[in-house]
């Protein structure tokens, strides 16, 4: 890939047409739009419920301990709106050129002359439009359902940190990428990176709850947590959004931990999934599946 | 040789051994892919910890006076755990014959399968025991580590009482599995089905909550699952010692549940069949 | 009361119709198009016991999908099929215990289990009594030439090795019939030939099985079959022997004639010569080239005629020879189509 400006005008068109591609097909099927729009209210309710039936309110006493804010309906509101964004880096990007393989259009499109990160940012474009779209309506839809108190003149701070979230997630959507275009048991890794994610990010519970819980493990577990671009994102955006909270991590800290995440990310996303695109071609098995 | 046309005891005879190749089948190639024996085990246990670190959030403590209210008991732990174990267990047996099927449609193994003189419902209930069998090993390992950890609340002397009751609810299970197959063979978009209809589950399902937290249109959804009385019944058991009325209170809905789905289920299995026979796509993906 | 009747017939297929529909869009748009596919167009059909019959004729023309009626895994929209004296609506249970099919894809076994735990399994699912199978298992695999790696992982065998496997499985029960749909599809030319010899010589000759195969190779037909349908567009063109079939060309020699830069002139030209009663024309080879098989009176004396006609017309002539008529002439005679392949 050259440098120079005009082959990354170049690029970032292949990117930006990639992305619209994307973007009308996911609008030629109206209902699946519908659909992945509702789901993750069904993912969210639970934990409102279980709140309801632990504490009996919308107030967590011991939130407030943990977090500075004892609403954990809108902390976990939250939580999962952000969420949305690791699941479509991972089952998005992540499985974007398996799909194509399987659908046996990996081909033509290596041959393109464009880099193939310009494909596969065009995808993470397209994936970052659509789940910004979905997380907008789930926050909605859960603000509606259960109500979510938030500080609305906060919202673009939150905004630039999502964004320099999604960023991070696109190399670690480029990692996942390259290794399931190795090994061939996608399902499991994803499920197994999601699951993950899930667990010891601060999704649903404050970062300080894995000490209360774990002991002295919890500062390991964080530690872990905090590999994670999601951690510091939603550290971030909670500072931002979410009325008396009181982050575990101070908001300028996390911010520039982000940014340093998302460098090292898309580097290592970049480095490895050349490494793997070249060994997959001399293998020979950019068809084979 | 002739053929064989089994009739009587001698045909359920045969049948029965075909349910129990299709099982020692289905777990040998289970064994076979190592990365998946690896998940099962692993996820579950994520799945709970992040429910349970969830409640330790919000009530600060190990207890709960409002669950202790509302259900008998404040141990939300073993509430929860007991709930995850059971729903799990209704899963491998709802999913595991469409899983199997749509993996059987993949791999193009479901023709040969299908083309054999044995009934398609042997091969089905193979395929739902071995999930079984998996997710009961792989569940008792998981209780066996978090009593270690947290020290689990469960009356084990109930346990024997616990499975008979299981066994009750297990032919509603194996009907919706028919009926989940069934439809499974002749929808291409199986695996948003299934992400749905699990989630779905996941919300009406009383696992981490009592019902009774949820609103009353949800909760009358919810008596509609056989999962549920599965749930509640083998609660009351292992962690609320509650009296047997109580639970047969449960165990009557299950038997009629047991009748309906099971009778429905093969309905609705040969229905599919016949239509996908008819379209000549059974073996595709 | 049971009659034992000496079946002359082992396969009887009477008026078999199937027609597919397209469907469009997916799930939840999914649509019936109105675009249909005429995959079996009332076809009748016997195989006689004992016999071994081709069903010959390009891909799409519907092979696959009789042999799957006949095993019971399409319904037909229309006639029925009896195989063994079993209708293959009524009684799809005994139809199945008393057939083998091997199709063309090698994906018909499991790849993560051994050859044997294949066998094993399926033994038990056509419901073999356990000692019996354990015989009949070792018996098959040395058969097959299979024995020292029974062991192994299927994923491990090469094509030909699965498809002997596939046949092994077919046959785990003895049934009677075999229904093979293009059983040497895509396998190397030694391989096939020998899979040919062993469906010929010990399947049927030996074993009497009576054995119903799918082809679009025309010398697999030819050398192997007692009889030969030609099956175009879902309809059955001609049944007959292959002997009988090639002597409706109604000469002994064809001239076969490999040509560049062939167009619809040239034919026309070609065709309007006296002593030219037909010519058959395969789809042109990516450089270029078209074989066309003219069958002609008296070869010899008009050969040079034939090549005057193509090289004025600005065709350079690659290759030239009498042929002895093939079975692909007569189909091509019978439906102005080639085989592929």
């Amino acid at each position: 890939m050259k440098l120079d400006a005009a082959s990354m005008i170049l690029e970032l068109k292949a990117a930006v047409s990639t992305a619209r591609k994307e973007i009308l097909i996911n609008l030629r099927y109206p209902l699946w739009v519908v659909f992945w729009a509702i789901m993750p209210i069904f993912w969210l309710a639970p934990f409102v419920f279980q709140g309801h039936a632990l504490v009996g309110g919308r107030l967590s006493e011991s939130f407030r301990e943990l977090a500075g804010s004892s609403d954990y309906v809108t902390f976990t509101i939250i939580g999962s709106s952000l969420y949305a964004y690791v699941m479509s880096a991972l089952w998005g990007t992540g499985l974007s050129l398996r799909r194509e393989q399987w659908g046996g259009t990996l081909e033509t499109i290596l041959i393109a002359p464009c880099s193939r990160f310009s494909i596969l940012f065009g995808k993470a474009l397209s994936d970052s439009v659509l789940t910004t779209f979905y997380a907008a309506v789930q926050f909605a839809l859960a603000s509606l359902l259960f109500g979510a108190r938030i500080r609305v003149e906060n919202l673009f701070f939150a905004v630039s940190a999502v964004l320099l979230m999604i960023l991070a997630l696109y190399g670690i959507g480029l990692i996942l990428s390259g290794l399931i275009l190795m090994y061939r048991e996608p399902g499991a890794l994803l499920n197994f990176v999601d699951t993950l994610i899930y667990t010891v990010c601060p999704v649903n519970y404050p970062l300080r709850t894995l000490m209360l819980f774990f002991g002295g493990v919890g500062y390991y577990v964080a530690m872990v947590s905090i590999v994670f671009p999601l951690t510091p994102a939603l550290e971030a955006v909670r500072a931002f959004l979410l009325p008396s909270f009181n982050p575990y991590l101070n908001v300028a800290i996390a911010l520039s931990y982000l940014a340093a995440v998302t460098l090292v990310f898309l580097t290592l996303g970049m480095l490895l999934f050349s490494v793997v695109e070249k060994k997959v071609r001399r293998r020979g098995a950019v068809e084979a599946y | 040789m002739k053929p064989t046309e089994g009739g009587g005891a001698l045909g359920l005879f045969d049948e029965a051994r075909v349910v129990g190749v299709v099982l020692k089948k289905e777990l040998v190639l289970y064994l076979r892919y190592p990365v998946w024996v690896l998940f099962d085990a692993l996820m579950p246990l994520l799945w709970v910890l992040s429910l349970v670190i969830y409640g330790r959030a919000l009530v600060g403590s190990p207890y709960s006076e409002n669950l202790a209210r509302l259900a008998n008991t404040g141990d939300y732990v073993s509430f929860t755990i007991v709930g995850m174990i059971v729903s799990s267990f209704a899963y491998s047996t709802l999913w595991g014959m469409s899983y199997a099927l749509r993996g059987e449609q993949w791999s193009g193994t479901l023709e040969s399968t299908f083309l054999a003189p044995c009934s398609r419902f042997s091969i089905l209930l193979g395929k739902a025991f071995s999930s079984m069998l998996t997710t009961s090993l792989w569940v008792f390992l998981q209780i066996s580590l978090v009593s270690l950890v947290f020290g689990l609340n469960v009356k084990f002397l109930n346990l024997p009482f616990a499975m008979l009751f299981f066994l009750v609810a297990l032919p509603s299970f194996i009907g919706i599995g028919f009926s989940l197959a069934g439809v499974v063979l002749d929808f291409k978009e199986h695996s948003a089905f299934v992400n749905f209809l699990s989630s779905l589950l996941g919300l009406l399902l009383p696992i981490s909550y009592p019902l009774s937290v949820l609103p009353p249109v949800l909760r009358y959804f919810s008596y509609l699952l056989p999962p549920t009385y599965a749930i509640e019944g083998m609660r009351s058991l292992l962690i609320m010692d509650s009296g047997l009325n109580e639970v047969m209170g449960l165990a009557v809905p299950l038997i009629f549940f047991d009748v309906f789905w099971l009778s429905a289920g093969i309905m609705i299995f040969a229905r599919e069949e016949r239509r996908v026979l008819k379209k000549g796509t059974l073996g595709y993906y | 009361m049971v009659f034992h009747v000496m079946l002359e017939y082992s396969v009887v297929a009477k008026r078999l119709r199937k027609v597919y529909r397209k469907e469009e869009g997916g799930f939840p748009f999914r649509r019936k198009s109105s675009e249909t596919i005429v995959a079996l167009d009332d076809v009748d059909l016997s195989v006689k016991k004992g016999e071994l019959f081709g069903l010959l004729g390009p891909n799409g023309a519907g092979k696959t999908t009789l042999v799957k009626i006949l095993s019971t895994i399409i319904i037909p929209d229309a006639g029925t099929a009896l195989v063994n004296g079993h209708d293959v609506l009524k009684e799809p249970g005994k139809v199945r215990a008393s057939i083998g099919v091997v199709s063309s894809g090698e994906r018909s076994l499991y790849w993560r289990l051994t050859a044997r735990e294949n066998l094993e399994y399926f033994a038990r699912l056509y419901k073999v009594p356990d000692g019996v199978a354990r015989r009949r298992i070792s018996e098959l695999l040395s058969l097959m030439g299979l024995e020292d790696r029974a062991d192994e992982l299927v994923e491990k065998y090469s094509g030909g090795m699965r498809q002997k496997l596939a046949i092994a499985r077919a046959i785990l029960h003895d049934p009677e019939v075999l229904l093979l749909d293009e059983p040497t599809l895509g396998l190397d030319p030694s391989f096939s030939r020998s899979i040919r010899v062993f469906i010929r010589e010990e399947l049927n000759r030996k074993q009497g099985k009576t054995i119903l195969l799918t082809t679009h190779y025309m010398d697999e037909a030819d050398q192997m079959c007692d009889r030969v349908a030609f099956i175009n567009k879902g309809r059955i063109v001609a049944v007959d022997s292959p002997e009988k079939l090639k002597a409706m060309i109604g000469m002994n020699e064809v001239l076969k004639i490999v040509v560049s830069n062939l167009d619809e002139k040239v034919l026309t030209m070609v065709r309007g010569l006296p002593f030219i009663e037909d010519c058959g024309v395969a789809n042109a080879e990516q450089d270029g080239r078209t074989m066309v098989r003219l069958y002609m009176k008296n070869v010899d004396a008009n050969i040079q005629e034939v090549v005057g006609v193509f090289s004025k017309a600005g065709c350079r002539i690659f290759s030239l020879s009498i042929e002895k008529p093939t079975l692909e002439d007569v189909f091509v005679k019978l439906t102005g189509e080639v085989l592929d392949g």
